[in-house]
């Protein structure tokens, strides 16, 4: 192998010319997708909207915690019990210049993680399904004080659209804490989060369906004082592949599991150890009643080569009661939480 | 935040950089779907992006720097479609069979060493001004061009040896 093989490799993975103008045209498009809507089925999707609207008012009124939210998480009213310290009603909606409205309805939180529930509007005749669509908001957490570098991972999933043919659908916009080279992570908890909305695209980012940039309107939100969610600091070996770490910390909140853990400092490795993202998958909470609780996504993944601490966020696939887990398993290894003090909200 | 450069600009500015910012994204993300989306984003970056480039060095480095960022963020990110491998090589020729072959180890190496050996041996940046664009010292990205170097030499090795 020489210099000359890897410059000719490399000379062959440059796009097509086809491949250039088909990228170059998809970011320069203009918002499209508007497509006329029969008054029939206008006038169905104007009655199934009222009726979705009504069920979710009843269910608000008596929980105040929206039911597309619960339903995300498989929950029931008791389930919503649980996570209403966390939810914040929000209920505002802007309209903007080209015709779309946003509106912004709750915000689920809790330490280390954040869910926007938001309905996107489009002009009227727009069709507007949600598959294969993504939202995207700028958000700042207000105050904000990381020392050095900060990043924060987000993304959105479209919710089931009840009605493909109107002109609305409701994602999950979700984001991770701040996390800063210095500093570490900052928590969510009692902070203020302001966000801007950017696109709405379809097929990650392959078509624009809507851009919001050219307007500065935020959605400013207040996030709750109270942490639901438990901590316990167990600072016990913990075997990834062939390496000894330390898990450091265990935060559990009804919705969701955030794991410290700490390595050799100056790691080289970017992202840590490779074992790192087996993690995800092998995580267990092991529930009082026997059941077994897996995660349902990952939520923010963390790697400080220059200290070697990482902070790995999921997100249950119910909501729990962060007092009935008895033990957490990953990688295979099962950490006993019986005797532990957890620091609580 | 507006736009603040006109689509003729980012549209020169795209001709100029789609081969190289294409080619790290491709190198990243290791699939051809993924590596077009993350181009894309890097040049919408370019056009929110609300300071004028010093000058084409400036311009060219803050591409690799967004274009590496892009790539990581997306390899963080949770929907992420997880698509096959077997498309790492779908839509790619090769003028030499061997050639897919070195591309393929190429892929197999870390990210860190996939990153100095482009930025290195096809790009043609020194050592130094390849650890100011990654945010290292200088010695670490000597380590990784000889540690990438010797990597490659032992995959090929191995796999000559397979074959015999």
């Amino acid at each position: 192998m020489d210099k000359c093989e890897v410059k000719r490799v490399f000379d062959q993975v440059k796009p097509t010319p086809e491949q250039e103008q088909a990228m170059l045209d998809r970011l320069l498009r203009e918002q499209k997708e508007v497509k006329p809507v029969s008054r029939m089925k206008k006038m169905t999707a104007v009655l199934v909207a009222a009726a979705l609207l009504l069920m979710a008012c009843a269910f608000t009124v008596a929980t105040g915690v929206d039911q597309r939210l619960l339903a995300l998480f498989r929950g029931d009213e008791q389930d919503a019990q649980q996570i209403a310290a966390g939810v914040v009603s929000v209920g505002e909606s802007y309209t903007y210049d080209n015709g779309w409205t946003v509106e912004v309805e709750q915000v689920l939180v809790d330490r280390y993680s954040l869910a926007v529930l938001v309905d996107m509007i489009g002009p009227e005749g727009t069709v507007l399904s949600g598959e294969d669509c993504f939202v995207d908001f700028a958000s700042e957490i207000i105050p904000e004080d990381g020392e050095g570098v900060g990043s924060y991972v987000s993304g959105s999933t479209a919710l089931e659209d009840e009605n493909p043919e109107d002109n609305r659908v409701s994602f999950l916009w979700q984001r991770g804490p701040s996390t800063f080279l210095k500093s570490g992570t900052q928590s969510l908890i009692g902070c203020e989060i302001s966000l801007r909305p950017t696109w709405l695209t379809r097929g990650g980012s392959r078509g624009v369906i809507a851009d919001f940039r050219g307007d500065q309107r935020t959605f400013n939100v207040q996030l709750p004082e109270k942490d639901s969610g438990w901590t316990y600091h167990l600072g016990l070996p913990f075997q990834v592949d062939e390496e000894t770490m330390t898990l450091e910390e265990l935060y559990i909140s009804p919705i969701g599991v955030a794991c410290s853990i700490s390595g050799t400092p100056n790691d080289s490795r970017m992202w840590g150890p490779p074992g790192l993202s087996g993690i995800y998958d092998s995580l267990v909470l092991n529930m009082a009643n026997e059941d077994l609780v897996a995660m349902s996504q990952s939520v923010s993944q963390t790697y400080n080569p220059e200290t070697g601490e990482g902070r790995l966020v999921f997100q249950t696939e119910r909501i729990i009661e962060p007092e009935n887990v008895l033990s957490v398993t990953l990688l295979g290894q099962t950490f006993s939480l019986d005797d532990l003090q957890p620091v609580t909200g | 935040m507006g736009m603040v450069r006109t689509g003729e600009e980012v549209a020169a500015l795209y001709r100029k950089y789609v081969g190289m910012v294409y080619q790290i994204c491709l190198m990243l993300m290791k699939n051809v779907p993924d590596a077009e989306d993350a181009t894309q984003n890097v040049f919408r970056k370019v056009m929110e992006y609300d300071k004028p480039f010093r000058d084409p060095e400036h311009e060219k480095a803050w591409l690799i720097v967004t274009a590496r960022n892009e790539c990581k963020n997306q390899l963080k990110h949770w929907w992420r479609k997880n698509r096959a491998s077997e498309e790492t090589l779908q839509n790619l020729t090769w003028e030499q069979p061997e050639d897919g072959e070195l591309w393929e180890y190429i892929l197999s190496l870390p990210e860190k060493y996939r990153m100095v050996l482009y930025l290195h041996y096809y790009q043609g940046y020194t050592a130094l001004e390849t650890a100011e664009l990654l945010g290292k010292n200088p010695s670490t990205v000597r380590t990784w061009l000889v540690q990438a170097r010797w990597k490659l030499k032992e995959i090929l090795e191995v796999e000559e040896y397979g074959q015999m």
